[in-house]
């Protein structure tokens, strides 16, 4: 294939046309050859993308009224909640309503109305930062207010998932659901699918969680059509173990909803005849809706950027449907044509989930029963009572001052294999889905954080005068710190809101201090690494060090540390987000003396402007770096891609005086550094 | 509902909908960002020109001759160069950073872990630098998962993972690429207690802009005469190590199952099995042309797309004879070679008397290239040719 054919193929690609798999693949490995036909892409993209991108016209902004009449309508509702069951639409019966709301259809038509008003107009486009901004809070009060009043939970929902497989485009599940606190759980999924040949293996899981209990059955994960089966056995798992979850975000989006600046209110509608809000956020944020994907099975791909919407139940925050759209732009369709997928438009849900019903009924005894297996995996947690700690590990557990209104639930000692005597206790509290863990120990010897806290996290100032070391929530654990003192260290960890951590953290009888020289300096053959505030790195500098004025929404300066290798120093500065880093992990900044970028290294990357002068951005490592004035820079973030770094780069300036050591200005992130 | 419920409702999404529609209209002509999901959003996409990459690979089968990484330090026209040690090693235990005990193979077996040692030293020009700082915990003893081991294990920094009676702190996760696709990364002195001994691969950054051709040639005079040099440059190949070929062990355990073995007692060159892996992932069944298949359960769907395609092709002719898929081994049965990719049941032994291995393969195009259209690679393309041998490597074509 030479430049001309490949350049027309690459415009009918771009115009929807569907080339043969030889085309493809030809078209491909010209691609991969020719930096002229590359680039050639890149600018036909460029001006596509132009060409589509028009100024939506300006609406009036509803979202604050609606949010409003949604949050009096809950607080209305909340002490009359019952038993309630969402319907299919269309020829079920209608839900009863209390007298009292007989109002309540009119005033929801009149919001609907104006939105579907709005919408015909130019639609409700809510402006970040401005009252959407506020919608977003009201909708993650509002699930985190609901998860420690639930205490039970079953629902039935309908999956479709479109472009399975070439000889499979559509297949269809359904999902039960069953919950009661504090820690039962059980999901079961169906597959109903017809496949076309028995070589396939139907898609049906079940997880139960019981207690100290964990199983889970069903096909393997896998990326084949045909997978092996797959069955697991934990007992006497920690209570709110990460390593064996259990996805109660099905239930309450407590985690995917976790952080306001990371979604979007669309607006309000009816789901099932319920009123209902509508969020969007991306699908790697959102991913804690679709546990079914890691538990097994072969599912289709996606990718970060694709939209979910959800809708919530606008009185009980259940969620009620959410569905996948593709995201758009040349990097999405390079990755859907190595997955081999057919054309997905934008607008066209590649995978939906639909309530079918949905109540607060206890689920019946029984349903949480883990079916016998020959073999399973002992955990190792022990359960003892609280009040005999101090003779299994020699100390009285220290007992946070609030626990936020939780009760107190299980006492246990963490798996100890190898010690003489156990030494750490975890108390863990909680109500309904909300959790919250205390774990201590008198003997830390290692020169680490205790607790699932990495060596970045950002030092915040607790009410006892003390300190601790923060990380917001991940996939794989809730919001947690880390607190040392003197023969005494101890973590907290939650899915409560980080005020309500910190509030928990300062009420412990410990205060905690700075961690020792020997965590914080790490000393190595051939070099050094020392955690640092912003100012004292910037004082060891050989150059004045800049810092960037713009991130992402939610980001905030969280650590840095200076790194000596071979005679070179530099810089590494972390910035995290403050309630929940879902699908993207801290952004890193980079910074040391340099004329000239280091070689490049990656299977792919390109000279791209950075700051009017080019710069190289490595999408794989999501990584742009650049060298300005004597000085090698790097901006890298998971997640993140080379328009948000390139603003982030365009943002760099000096230091901030707090940054610098100054007196703090009210609007900076308190605590960073050190 | 009633009819003064439903008139109610009537009315006011009429109402509603006329106040809306008239406040947008009012308004229009202000510009409003566009949803953005949180992110930063530009009208515009950067504009961007793709670059070649300044570092390369060089790898010989079977692994680098002694004296070999002496000799490449002090060639001439390099400014940097490591040479990667790499060998199957034996898991025995791995704890998270709690202490939670994450793998525990059945008494008696161990979990075959993928190993590349350095010197952190000679490693550091070859990660970025803001990465730079990893090759410090390297020399002070502690290990760097790849990015698809700490998926696979569920492990992170602060994990513990045991190899009989050393144990290795996990410092830091890196992407497969900055690995080699290794599950773990040591150091020298680290990898020599754990098994890691054969010098399989280098990273080379050459001085000015040598083509492939000129750094084979510099490479060759390093290396006894007439030895096979592969060198390649990144995007050439997507992994960036021995054998860039083929899947390495961490990619086909994310895709058949990772097993627990133990080295076969009076039998060198092979290994016995968990029982419960192979009674979970591999099977035989009937596949037309090749008879009974004992494979991967996972791929036999592939196999019979492939069988099927040559048998509507009329190219049923080109099979005469199958020796085998799911093999228990290490590769040639040298129990300090890797493991063979049939311990997987992921590769298949085709026309075997007129392919042998090492020989000029002689196997009908079109029937490789049914298969390759299924996804398998074919051992004739090997730098050591290996005929017979067609393996998985990605999904069909088709799917």
């Amino acid at each position: 294939m030479d430049c001309s054919r490949s350049q027309a193929a690459l415009s009918e690609r771009m115009d929807g046309e569907h080339l043969s798999p030889r085309v493809t693949a030809a078209l491909d490995q010209h691609l991969a050859g020719c930096s002229t036909c590359r680039a050639f892409e890149q600018r036909s993209y460029r001006l596509r993308e132009q060409a589509r991108f028009s100024v939506a016209p300006a609406v009036p902004d509803l979202v604050g009224p609606i949010m409003t009449a949604i949050e009096r309508e809950s607080q209305v509702r909340a002490p009359a909640r019952t038993r309630m069951r969402v319907m299919r639409s269309m020829g079920e019966r209608q839900l009863r309503r209390p007298l009292l709301r007989t109002l309540a259809p009119a005033v929801a038509a009149l919001l609907v109305g104006a939105i579907a008003g709005s919408l015909l107009v130019g639609g409700p486009f809510p402006e970040p930062g401005g009252r959407s901004a506020i919608a977003a809070a009201a909708v993650t009060r509002g699930v985190a207010s609901a998860a420690s009043k639930l205490s039970a939970y079953q629902a039935n929902f309908q999956i479709t998932e479109y472009h399975f497989s070439t000889d499979v485009p559509v297949r269809e599940l359904s999902m039960n659901v069953w919950f009661e606190a504090p820690e039962r759980f059980r999901l079961d999924i169906a597959d109903h699918t017809s496949y076309p040949s028995p070589g396939f293996t139907p898609t049906d899981l079940s997880l139960v969680v019981n207690g100290p209990t964990w199983y889970s059955s069903g096909p393997a994960p896998c990326q084949f059509s045909r997978c092996p089966q797959k069955q697991t056995v934990i007992t006497h798992r920690v209570p709110f173990s990460s390593t064996t979850p259990a996805p109660t975000d099905l239930v309450l989006p407590v985690t995917t909803l976790a952080d306001a600046n990371q979604l979007t209110v669309l607006g309000l509608g009816t789901v099932l005849g319920r009123n209902a809000v509508e969020v969007q956020l991306p699908f790697e944020r959102a991913r804690a809706l679709f546990p079914f994907l890691d538990l097994g099975g072969s599912w289709r791909p996606f990718f970060p950027n694709d939209r979910v919407v959800l809708w919530l139940d606008a009185s009980s925050w259940f969620p009620l449907r959410w569905s996948v759209y593709p995201a758009s732009g040349l990097e999405r369709d390079q990755w859907a044509l190595r997955f081999g997928l057919p054309e997905e438009p934008s607008k066209r849900a590649i995978f939906e989930v639909s309530a079918l019903s949905v109540d607060e009924r206890v689920p019946t005894p029984g349903t949480f029963t883990i079916p016998h297996v020959k073999t399973a995996t002992d955990a190792g947690a022990t359960v003892i009572d609280l009040a005999d700690a101090s003779k299994q590990t020699g100390f009285a557990p220290v007992i946070p001052g609030t626990v936020e209104g939780l009760d107190l639930y299980r006492v246990v000692l963490p798996p100890a294999e190898e010690q003489p005597k156990a030494d750490e206790t975890l108390i863990t509290y909680s109500k309904g889905l909300s959790w919250l863990k205390v774990g201590e120990t008198r003997s830390w010897s290692q020169d680490a954080f205790f607790g699932p806290v990495g060596f970045h996290a950002k030092q915040v100032p607790l009410s006892n005068g003390g300190i601790a070391y923060y990380e917001p929530a991940s996939v794989d654990h809730g919001r947690r710190l880390s607190i040392h003192s003197a023969g005494i260290d101890l973590y907290v960890e939650t899915n409560l809101s980080r005020d309500d951590l910190l509030g928990v953290a300062g009420s412990l009888p410990v205060r905690g201090i700075e961690i020792p020289e020997s965590w914080r300096v790490r000393v190595a053959p051939g070099g050094v690494t020392e955690r640092v505030s912003l100012a004292e790195a910037a004082a060891q500098l050989p150059f004045a060090l800049l810092e960037p004025h713009h991130l992402p929404a939610g980001y905030g300066l969280a650590s840095a540390e200076l790194v000596r290798v071979q005679d070179r120093l530099g810089v590494n500065v972390y910035f995290q987000q403050s309630d929940a880093d879902l699908g993207s992990g801290p952004i890193r900044f980079h910074a040391e003396a340099g004329q000239e970028l280091p070689p490049a290294s990656a299977a792919s990357q390109s000279a791209v402007d950075v700051r009017g002068t080019q710069g190289r951005w490595t999408p794989d490592r999501g990584q742009l770096e650049w060298v300005e004035d004597g000085v090698y820079y790097s901006l890298d973030g998971p997640g993140l891609g080379l328009e948000d770094l390139l603003a982030v780069a365009g943002s760099m300036g000096p230091l901030d005086p707090v940054d610098r050591g100054g007196a703090p200005s009210p609007s900076a992130p308190a605590g960073a550094g050190s | 509902m009633r009819v003064r419920g439903i008139g109610a409702v009537a009315s006011g999404a009429a109402v509603g909908f006329a106040l809306g529609a008239v406040l947008s209209l009012s308004l229009q002509g202000v510009a409003v960002t566009p949803r953005s999901g949180g992110s930063v959003s530009h009208a515009t996409a950067p504009f961007t020109v793709p670059e070649a990459s300044d570092t390369f690979l060089a790898w010989i089968p079977g692994g680098f001759p002694a004296g070999f990484r002496e000799s490449l330090a002090a060639a001439p026209g390099f400014e940097h160069t490591v040479v990667v040690a790499s060998d199957n090693t034996w898991l025995t235990r791995s704890f998270d950073a709690q202490g939670q005990t994450v793998d525990d193979p059945p008494s008696g077996f161990s979990i075959p872990l993928e190993v590349g040692a350095v010197n952190p030293r000679e490693f550091a020009p070859f990660l970025p630098p803001a990465d730079r700082g990893v090759v410090l915990a390297l020399a002070a003893g502690q290990g760097v998962l790849g990015e698809s081991s700490a998926k696979l294990r569920g492990l992170g920094p602060g994990a513990v993972l045991r190899f009989g009676d050393v144990d290795v702190t996990v410092a830091a996760i890196l992407p497969d690429e900055l690995v080699g696709a290794h599950e773990l990364f040591v150091s020298l002195d680290v990898g020599r207690r754990i098994g890691v001994t054969h010098d399989r691969y280098a990273l080379l950054q050459p001085q000015g802009f040598p083509t492939d051709r000129q750094l084979e040639r510099q490479i060759r005079a390093l290396l006894p005469m007439g030895t096979l040099v592969r060198v390649r440059a990144p995007g050439e190949t997507p992994f960036f190590r021995q054998g860039d070929a083929v899947l390495p062990p961490v990619r086909l355990k994310m895709l058949f199952g990772e097993f627990a073995a133990k080295r076969t007692p009076g039998q060198p060159g092979y290994l016995t099995l968990d029982p419960a892996w192979v009674r979970t992932h591999i099977a035989t069944e009937h596949v037309p042309l090749l008879g009974n298949v004992t494979c991967n359960v996972a791929l036999f769907p592939q196999i019979r797309g492939a069988i099927h395609e040559l048998i509507d092709e009329g190219l049923a002719h080109t099979v005469t004879s199958f020796s085998g898929c799911y093999s228990h081994r290490f590769v040639n049965r040298d129990p300090e070679a890797g493991i063979s990719h049939h311990t997987w049941g992921a590769a298949l032994d085709i026309n075997v008397p007129q392919n042998p291995s090492g020989a000029v393969p002689h196997q009908d195009p079109r029937m490789v290239a049914v298969f390759e259209r299924w996804g398998f690679i074919w051992g004739g393309t090997f730098i050591l040719p290996d005929g017979m041998h067609f393996e998985y490597r990605r999904a069909p074509a088709s799917s």
